[in-house]
């Protein structure tokens, strides 16, 4: 079962068939099998295209035991949450935004449910300097090493702040192997001009005065200013690890740069980000930016040596008065004690396109089309109301796409000046147009995961893997089986697809190919037509590897 | 231009009279500031300035501090391992020191009203400088329910009792969220009374507001130690360096379900607040439900709703009304209108004199309510032909303030109110114009102070109180010991002077009653210059 986030809901009368199935369970905590008691839990009636109107929530209490009943319950399938002391709130054997459902009916036995509930773990730390005070207000980066698409990476998974005893806290995470990256600047770092050479009578002032222009360079526990030295620090369920840092400042430098020479007939705004990458991610660094020279020069201060990513937007005034993009650049620049070095400029590629329907009655109502690089970056655009899509600009290299559309979903792109493959576009640096046509073509797969002894299995991995799946990552489509083994897979895209089910891989590299190479072979090829009535079949079990 | 050094020096010593003004008297101890010499930086002398940063508490030396003093450039050090600090060369003159440590009260020049500006002067015999710095103080936690189990991710405030222009008020300085096992930690706070509280919390699986439903963890907002008003709230003191534990227990409370329509206004932009009579905010949910209506669930009371929206010109409208909410309350109604209070002026001018008088004294409201901003009148129209109003200030009470130039205010009425001695009560739709009488025949006051105790570094500060209601005037003595106070209506007065006092609340008469015993009283005529004597009251003499 697919989580959704939906209101709690209003209570609406559902016509009551035979009220006379039960579910019985006990919440234990999933570290050591001791019985919680004090629990909310609740149930809410699982339709599959039920409107969340339409849907039924009933609430119990567990008791000292753990325990707990819903009585006189109509068949069907109830997603089960429970809500206690010191855990998440979380849904009945829930991994990633999926859970198991609790089938009620006749012949299944929903009067034995232990509800595992996943202890989580924290990381407390304290960030000083290196005269013991506390770094106050630094900005600590938790990645967490896990599945992004396809790959095994450190994805960013929260950002924090110390607090004015330097200490921060990241709570209720789960298992795994986790990075810590500062950026922060010291509590006296200033930036202070050079004296004014003009002047004849130079005040002697500075002898033996202390240099306030120091910052401290991007630090990784447990005190690596490199990201491949940095330490990762491993949690199992329900640990509470400590992870303190120490910052060392040194000089810092700054960036200038020109600004283009500017049209006097075209009021036009410059922003800056400086960003630099932290394990593949871009992020933010709050350096201080200043115009200088009757606003020709820009400056960028109070940097650490090394690379940065200088990203320069330039904004004109739209005929409409909403502000545009104009243009955009990168540059990648190398920053040390020999000053700041400028390895490389990127200027942004212009897209323009359209949105056409094939299929659907009535206008095209506003859609947004994505494109998501694999480092984690997203670009939108819109439709406008004559269907052309809002002028943007792309960086060049490979980006899935994809649509928000209340109509339907991506039947085709094509595009000039750029290389369409699968649901993957490579732009380079040419102007790029884009047809995008939207049906409503999809389909659902349902049907009932296996044991290897035909019975059905709950809490399986069930994955449909598109062919060529490098250029399809975004159409692989996933479920959870529910307690009955039974499973739906929604908006399936017309292609070809092995589907298979997983037995414990909820913390594996899922869209891998490498990964799932060896699980294709025993899964079912399924060929979806467009317009397909939904299609039925069932799944055997393999256990992960 | 480029303002010359002792052009600045005297902007800085009309600045530090401002800043004395506001806040309480310094307790560092430094070399006195003597006779005042403008640093002089195109001399081509040079003094080193030496000293030591320590803690006032102990004595320990504090090393790596930042030490700045301002000439002509910013010069910073940092003090080493003893806590001493040197600049190699520095003009001779009397100049502003800034001293900044984490985790100790900052002595930073004039930059906020927090910290005191500390006086140097560097010279020929200058003394090396000790400065005693206070370490801040701390406050942590853990919050439970009444069964000693913690309360998870609940918000945590902390307010100051702190006095502002001579009222004693509670500043909301700091919040935070309580993490998964009810901890909570607020540092850098300066020595003070503080109030704790917690809550409201709120967690439940079920539809907040499906009727019937009986909330399944509740908790009110709670105050330390057990209070659930912040108007029966108890303060605790944080002296300097104390790192105290609190413990909250919250109580669970009882919630009701409101549902509000407000009519009059542009609907995107109308919103609604759920306050009490202490004027805590008690929502525990809102939604927005239809064009104009609101649900909320609330703590159970008497509850303020105050509405307000725009009316898609620029102007904004309000609107409130007061329910019992101890049980559910159902389709209240809002009108939302607009606010304007006309100001009128009338002039006596009793010297006859030929005074210039571009603009007569433009009002402000102060309010006497914890939720709202004070407010300054607007002029709209054309020269010659001016009209002043308050527009678009909040319904509330406030106290209506005039400054006194050449010309003062000898009445302040709305209707029959006195204005002078009673608060404005502004109702949305109230459009009662306020009137003033101005005068120009002010008197002056010379206060000459004594009995000072001259060891102490604290500030010398005069208050004079009007007979009969009407706001105190403030001075902070500067050096020599007198006080001039100019524009003072004709009138009886009380004038006091003190010295050592923090936060002394000057503004309410049952604080200033114990000290009437030291007062002179002094009655001052039309365009009178008068001079009196006050007696400094010293609170280590008392």
């Amino acid at each position: 079962m697919k989580l959704r986030s939906v209101p709690l809901v209003f209570m609406l009368a559902i016509a009551a068939v035979a009220q006379n199935y039960r579910i019985v369970g006990t919440v234990v905590n999933g570290a050591n099998d001791s019985p919680v008691p004090k629990c909310q839990l609740a149930i809410r009636t699982e339709g599959p295209e039920a409107p969340p109107r339409a849907m039924k929530t009933f609430t119990t209490t567990s008791d000292s035991g753990g325990h707990f009943v819903f009585d006189d319950l109509a068949g069907g399938k109830y997603s089960l949450t429970a809500r206690c002391n010191h855990f998440n709130a979380q849904a009945l054997d829930e991994h990633d935004g999926f859970s198991s459902a609790v089938a009620v009916g006749p012949e299944k036995d929903t009067t034995n449910i232990v509800f595992r509930l996943a202890p989580s773990a924290s990381i407390t730390g304290r960030i000083q300097d290196e005269f013991g005070d506390p770094v106050i207000d630094a900005g600590v980066l938790l990645f967490r090493r896990g599945t992004s698409l396809g790959a095994k990476r450190a994805l960013l998974r929260s950002r924090a702040n110390t607090d004015h005893g330097g200490f921060y806290h990241f709570y209720r995470l789960p298992p795994g192997e986790y990075l810590i990256a500062i950026i922060a600047h010291p509590w006296y770092s200033q930036y202070q001009p050079p004296p004014d050479f003009s002047r004849e009578d130079v005040p002697d002032f500075d002898v033996g005065e202390a240099d306030l222009n120091l910052t401290f360079p991007v630090t990784y526990y447990s005190g690596a200013t490199d990201s491949a030295s940095a330490q990762p620090i491993k949690l199992q369920p329900g640990d509470r690890a400590t992870a303190d840092i120490l910052l060392s400042a040194q000089p810092a430098y700054e960036i200038r740069f020109p600004r283009p020479e500017a049209d006097e007939s075209v009021r036009r705004t410059t922003m800056h980000e400086v960003q630099t990458s932290i394990f593949g991610a871009p992020v933010d660094v709050h350096s201080m930016v200043n115009t200088m020279n009757n606003g020709r020069v820009d400056v960028v201060r109070g940097l650490a040596p090394g690379d940065y990513i200088m990203q320069t937007r330039n904004f004109m005034p739209a005929p409409n008065g909403a502000s545009n993009t104009a243009d955009e650049s990168r540059q990648i620049v190398k920053v040390s004690n020999a000053g700041a070095e400028l390895k490389q400029t990127t200027p942004s590629t212009p897209v323009t396109g359209s949105v056409e329907l094939d299929g659907i009655r009535g206008a095209l109502r506003q859609t947004t089309i994505r494109f998501q690089k694999a480092d984690g970056t997203v670009v939108d655009t819109r439709t406008t109301a004559n269907g052309a899509l809002e002028p943007f600009h792309l960086f060049p290299g490979v980006y899935e796409y994809s649509a928000f559309s209340q109509q339907g979903v991506i039947k085709s792109l094509e595009a000039a000046n750029a290389k369409v493959i699968g649901r993957t576009i490579e732009v380079a640096d040419k102007p790029v147009t884009l047809k995008v046509t939207l049906a409503d073509f999809a389909t659902k797969i349902t049907g009932t995961v296996l044991s290897t002894e035909g019975k059905p299995f709950p809490g399986a991995m069930v994955i449909l893997v598109p062919d060529d799946i490098e250029h399809n990552l975004n159409i692989i489509r996933r479920d959870q089986s529910d307690t009955d083994g039974t499973f739906t897979l929604r908006v399936v895209m017309p292609g070809k697809y092995r589907l298979i089910a997983l037995q414990d891989a909820w913390d594996s590299a899922w869209s891998d190919s490498n990964f799932l190479a060896p699980y294709l072979p025993s899964g079912i090829t399924i060929e979806v037509p467009p317009n397909s009535p939904p299609i039925k079949t069932d799944v055997k079990v393999q256990r992960a590897r | 231009m480029r303002s010359s050094p002792s052009v600045l020096f005297l902007k800085a010593i009309f600045l530090a009279l401002l800043f004395f003004s506001r806040i309480s008297p310094a307790q560092i101890q430094t070399i006195g500031p003597g006779p005042i010499r403008y640093p002089n930086a195109s001399s081509t002398e040079r003094y080193p300035l030496t000293g030591v940063v320590v803690d006032a508490a102990t004595g320990e030396p504090i090393r790596h501090a930042l030490v700045q003093v301002s000439i002509e450039k910013m010069h910073s050090v940092f003090t080493g391992d003893q806590g001493q600090f040197e600049f190699p060369k520095l003009p001779a003159g009397t100049m502003v020191l800034s001293i900044v440590k984490p985790g100790y009260a900052n002595v930073r020049g004039f930059s906020s009203r927090a910290m005191r500006p500390l006086m140097v002067t560097v010279g020929p015999n200058a003394q090396p400088v000790i400065v005693k710095l206070p370490r801040q103080a701390e406050v942590f936690g853990t919050i439970t329910d009444s069964n000693g189990n913690t309360i998870e991710n609940v918000s945590v405030r902390l307010m100051r009792v702190q006095v502002e222009e001579g009222v004693r008020k509670r500043v909301q300085i700091n919040q935070s969220q309580a993490d998964e096992e009810g901890n909570y930690h607020f540092y850098d706070l300066v020595d003070g009374d503080y109030i704790l509280s917690a809550g409201p919390s709120w967690r439940d699986l079920n539809d907040p507001f499906a009727p019937g439903v009986v909330p399944f963890e509740y908790y009110a907002q709670t105050f330390f130690p057990a209070a659930t008003d912040v108007a029966t709230a108890a303060t605790f003191h944080l002296a300097s360096g104390k790192n105290q534990q609190i413990d909250l227990s919250l109580s669970t409370g009882r919630t009701s379900i409101v549902t509000v329509s407000v009519a009059g206004g542009n609907p995107q932009s109308t919103t609604v607040n759920f306050l009490n009579a202490s004027g805590q905010d008690v929502t525990v949910l809102q939604r927005h439900v239809t064009r104009e209506g609101f649900i909320a669930r609330v703590a159970a009371g008497p509850v303020l709703i105050k509405a307000r929206g725009n009316d898609g010109q620029g102007g904004m409208l309000y609107g409130e009304t007061t329910i019992d909410a101890s049980s559910d309350v159902k389709d209240v109604h809002i009108q939302l209108d607009h606010i304007q209070i006309p100001i009128t002026y009338e002039y006596q001018n009793v010297t006859g004199a030929q005074v210039p008088l571009l603009q007569p004294p433009q009002l402000r409201l102060i309010s006497l309510d914890p939720v709202h901003p004070d407010a300054w009148a607007q002029t709209t129209g054309t020269p010659g032909n001016w009209n002043y109003s308050f527009t678009n200030i909040e319904p509330g009470r406030y106290r209506v303030e005039v400054p006194s130039n050449d010309w003062f205010a000898d009445a302040i009425t709305s209707g029959n109110v006195n204005l002078k001695t009673d608060p404005l009560v502004v109702t949305p739709g109230n459009s009662q114009p306020i009137e003033v009488t101005l005068r120009n025949d002010s008197a002056q006051l010379m206060i000459k102070v004594e009995g000072a105790d001259p060891a102490s570094q604290s500030q010398i500060m005069t208050v004079v109180v009007p007979e009969g209601g009407g706001r105190p005037r403030q001075n902070t003595v500067y050096s020599p010991n007198q006080s001039p106070v100019l524009s003072l209506p004709p009138g009886h007065y009380t004038v006091y002077a003190f010295q050592d006092f923090d936060d002394l609340a000057f503004a309410d008469p049952e604080v200033m009653k114990d000290f009437a015993r030291f007062a002179q009283t002094v009655e001052l005529q039309s365009k009178q210059r008068a001079e009196v004597t006050a007696h400094v009251i010293r609170k280590s003499a008392q």
